[in-house]
């Protein structure tokens, strides 16, 4: 097995793991839970294209798990800004313990 | 050299895949929240970073390389302010119906009950019920349900 197909292989699993994951979005029970499901498969999918990119040597590959991972800290932060303000008020009012 | 640096890329991504297998085996199975986004958070950082690091030797030095590390980074500082905000929204409900939930005093409802009977799991109200002793916070488990239901009764 050459080093191109080991990481072809992880790079497979990685991706079967994190669509397990995703069994969690249909389970809820929060939306909280369902977010951090799509966190998951944000970082597995930067894992994955990088063992991919890596193994066929195309580097544009690489390229795109750093767009990959931008889109998901700001899918992740727009969440969090939505449900801190439902209906569109000052965040602050919403906030604190 | 070359032996040794494939063998480092094998143990480094295979102990990579294997946090990612944890992190979803965690956010599957654990009970509530915040247990669930600590296994997230796991397969996040040290399972991508386990990844990049045995990555690092089939890449050309010094732009790839370099290239990798930077998406690691940013990874780890995207978890961790994500992590912060997340745990804040399930704090306090992790929905839109969070304000009709929350009683007036603010406090956390039992937001992790239902999960209990889904994974089977007995519940911790037998373990808060128990005679208050000198090492009660250490022997209270790490749940937002036990650690706002009040003294036991």
């Amino acid at each position: 097995m050459t080093m191109p197909d080991f990481l072809l292989t992880a790079s497979a699993f990685v991706l079967v793991m994190v669509a397990l994951g995703l069994i969690r979005i249909l389970r809820g029970p929060e939306d909280v839970d369902r977010m951090m499901a799509a966190q998951l498969l944000g970082s597995g999918g930067i894992a994955a294209l990088l063992l991919l990119g890596v193994a066929t040597e195309a580097k544009a590959v690489i390229d795109v798990a750093l767009t990959l991972a931008l889109l998901a800290a700001f899918a992740s932060v727009a969440f969090v800004q939505g449900i801190s303000r439902p209906d569109g008020d000052d965040s602050k009012e919403t906030r604190g313990e | 050299m070359k032996i040794a640096l494939d063998i480092f890329t094998i143990v480094a991504v295979m102990a990579g895949a294997f946090f990612f297998l944890a992190g979803t085996v965690g956010l599957l199975r654990f009970p509530d929240p915040l247990t669930r986004l600590h296994a997230l958070t796991k397969a996040d950082n040290l399972g991508l970073g386990l990844v990049v690091l045995g990555l690092l030797p089939q890449t050309d030095w010094p732009l790839d390389t370099i290239k990798l590390v930077t998406i690691w980074l940013f990874a780890l500082l995207a978890g961790a302010t994500v992590g912060q905000l997340m745990a804040c929204a399930a704090r306090r409900g992790g929905s839109n119906t969070v304000d009709t939930l929350l009683p007036p005093n603010g406090n956390t409802v039992e937001l992790s009950t239902p999960t209990y009977q889904i994974v089977g799991r007995q519940p911790f109200a037998a373990e808060t019920n128990r005679v208050p002793s000198r090492h009660r916070d250490a022997d209270l488990p790490l749940n937002s349900t036990a650690l706002h239901r009040g003294p036991p009764t």
